[in-house]
């Protein structure tokens, strides 16, 4: 399930930001385009495609795709 | 859909490319992922959009490039600060978007008062910018009485030259209480959630946009088979066709454009005897011949169907909108047409209807009363042929119609007529100089010009105010700086009297003694400078110019025609 998830959720950062496809972490310190406007755009896509709502407690804590996996994982995103 | 022009081939590609966005585009719950995975392979107009804002815009502008280039347009997007106050008003961006969130002002100002205050700004900004200006008015799903808002909000700022107020009801009303998401607010600057953003956007990207920047539609030609129902006319029979729920949907939001002024024609491959058959059989179908200004039946290809319902409503093909289930035949009419906008037909009617509720160029701020009288007039322009062909000369014809003309000087009413026929008018527009309602309004309100509106009416139809002059004292001499027919006057013989009567009611009231035309080179503008070149009796430059002519030159007017308000 979270190769499957963590899969679609690179999909969901390759796309709102633009990157090129990969398969290594993406990580907000190190990725320029990620600024405070496309947090918000990633909340919003990541709660499209996985029809889960991410509590305002954490979206401070998207801060990689790893992190973002974890929180969809605690959420039972599907 | 903007005036970007490419060759036929690649017409062809982007009408086959917007088919297939189509269901992308105009859902009912557009999805920001699929969005954004979209490419547009036509060429756009770039535009420059600043938004005066109390709340973000941001998550709006994230998702507005593919709307708005589904219509053409490439929007550049810039933002003053967050301010209640609404004090930083200067741009020079050709779209301001005012981004307000009123509530934030409920607890300091009534409505009345808020109201005023924000008129207020609307004027000022009006006073510092030149751009077109788009108002979105009051978004409130429930509580007080925000229609009753929003309309002295439109009646109050809707009057400022070239300021349109953008309603939010739609949007309000699909998403109710799902408008606002507060908890959000703090993360992202705007109480208004995901689903608002992307309803906003494809708001302003496929409607409110393109309506201050492109050119409007005027015709909508339908398909028949698999399109306005379920069924092949030739194969099903008339009773075999079946009118879906979704269908019946269709139907009725094409009368619904119908009643805001844009006409209806039909181009199809069929029998015209079964055409004929199923209007008078089917009578359960919303629509009746009689709502159809214009038809194109036969077997010819949908590519001169539509030059022949252009031709007969009197406009070129890039007025009109196809819709049709047909791919192929969409590409190729595209590619016959430049600026010919297609719709493909959804086996669903209603996804259809939806499509049509946001297509770009169909929208109308005001409901100018020429649109709702152009079917009618289109209708007495067959008899007027007639006439004209059964009388001996055009005198004979002209009494025969009981012609009359009335002249107005600074009709400031119908500043956005004159802005209309400006930007809109192709063959009878001398200098092509596309006054916006703000510069008409300037001219109407200067001592030293005159902006002379014609209305035309007969016995078989009122038309309107169908043309204009505008002119200043420049010495001894009238000049005119900008003149417009629009077409559906064209072609009886009244150019001569309209132009002249304008031309001398203005020259008595500025006291000149000659006139100069100013003119220009448009692709379509033949007509007028033909017009120029018969009257003055000299070749005009191949680009633009001016011809100065002695007042004793122009025409008399022709006789038999009722002339009020020249002044005489």
């Amino acid at each position: 399930v979270s190769d499957s998830l963590e899969k679609r959720a690179r999909e969901v950062l390759q796309v709102v930001l633009g990157l090129p496809a990969g398969d290594g972490d993406i990580v907000r310190e190190r990725t320029p385009e990620w600024d405070s406007i496309k947090n918000v755009e990633i909340v919003f896509a990541l709660e499209e495609q996985f029809a889960v709502r991410i509590p305002e407690t954490e979206l401070s804590g998207l801060e990689s795709l790893g992190s973002i996996v974890r929180i969809l994982e605690r959420h039972h995103a599907s | 859909m903007t005036g970007v022009d490419i060759d036929a081939a690649r017409r062809a590609e982007a009408c086959v490319a917007r088919a297939e966005q189509q269901r992308t585009i105009f859902a009912a719950a557009p999805r920001r992922l699929d969005l954004l995975r979209l490419r547009t392979p036509w060429p756009l107009q770039p535009v420059t959009v600043h938004v005066i804002r109390n709340h973000a815009f941001e998550h709006v502008a994230s998702a507005l490039a593919p709307f708005a280039a589904f219509a053409g347009l490439a929007p550049r997007v810039s933002y003053g600060g967050y301010d209640d106050g609404l004090t930083d008003l200067a741009t020079d961006a050709e779209v301001v978007v005012t981004w307000v969130d009123f509530e934030r002002y409920a607890s300091k100002l009534d409505a009345s008062a808020l109201i005023d205050w924000f008129a207020s700004r609307i004027v000022a900004l009006r006073a510092a910018s030149a751009a077109k200006v788009l108002v979105v008015d009051r978004a409130l799903p429930s509580g007080e009485n925000v229609s009753g808002f929003n309309a002295e909000l439109a009646a109050r700022v809707g009057s400022v030259p070239d300021v349109h107020v953008c309603a939010t009801a739609p949007i309000v009303e699909r998403l109710g209480a799902g408008l606002y998401d507060d908890a959000r607010a703090g993360a992202t600057g705007t109480r208004l959630g995901d689903a608002a953003c992307l309803a906003f956007a494809q708001r302003f990207g496929l409607v409110w946009l393109p309506a201050v920047l492109a050119p409007r539609k005027k015709v909508i030609a339908v398909d028949l088979d698999n399109t306005l129902y379920r069924g092949v006319l030739g194969e099903d029979g008339v009773d075999g066709l079946v009118l879906t729920d979704g269908h019946a949907a269709l139907q009725r939001e094409l009368l619904r454009l119908r009643s805001e002024g844009l006409l209806l024609a039909v181009v199809s491959r069929n029998d015209p005897a079964d055409v004929d058959a199923l209007f008078a059989a089917r009578r359960d179908f919303p629509l009746a011949r009689g709502d159809i200004a214009a038809w194109s039946v036969g077997w010819d290809s949908k590519a001169d169907g539509v030059a022949s319902v252009a031709g007969a409503l009197r406009v070129g093909p890039e007025a009109v909108v196809l819709v049709d289930d047909n791919p192929g035949e969409l590409a190729a009419a595209a590619s016959t047409h430049p600026g010919l906008a297609t719709l493909h037909a959804d086996p669903d009617g209603a996804v259809t209807a939806s499509a049509l509720a946001l297509f770009p160029g169909l929208l109308r701020w005001r409901h100018a009363r020429e649109d709702a009288l152009r079917d009618a007039d289109l209708r007495a322009a067959g008899e007027r042929e007639k006439r004209a062909a059964a009388s001996g000369g055009t005198a004979d014809y002209v009494a025969s119609l009981g012609v009359r003309l009335e002249l107005e000087m600074r009709a400031r009413a119908s500043r956005h007529r004159v802005h209309d026929l400006s930007s809109k008018t192709n063959q009878f527009n001398l200098a092509l100089r596309r006054f916006s309602e703000e510069q008409v309004a300037e001219r109407m309100d200067s001592p030293d010009h005159r902006v002379a509106t014609i209305a035309l009416s007969d016995r078989l139809s009122d038309s309107g105010l169908v043309g204009f002059l505008s002119a200043r004292r420049d010495g001894d001499a009238l000049r005119v700086e900008e003149l417009c027919i629009s077409c559906r006057a064209l072609g009886r013989g009244l150019e001569d009297t309209m132009i002249a009567s304008c031309v001398r009611a203005m020259s008595r009231e500025l006291a000149t003694s000659a006139v100069v035309f100013e003119y220009g080179l448009g692709p379509r503008n033949g007509p007028a400078r033909s017009w120029l070149e018969r009257v003055s009796g000299q070749p005009l430059a191949t680009g633009g110019g001016e011809v100065r002519v002695p007042l004793a030159a122009l025409p008399a007017p022709l006789e038999g025609v009722i002339i009020h308000g020249d002044g005489q």
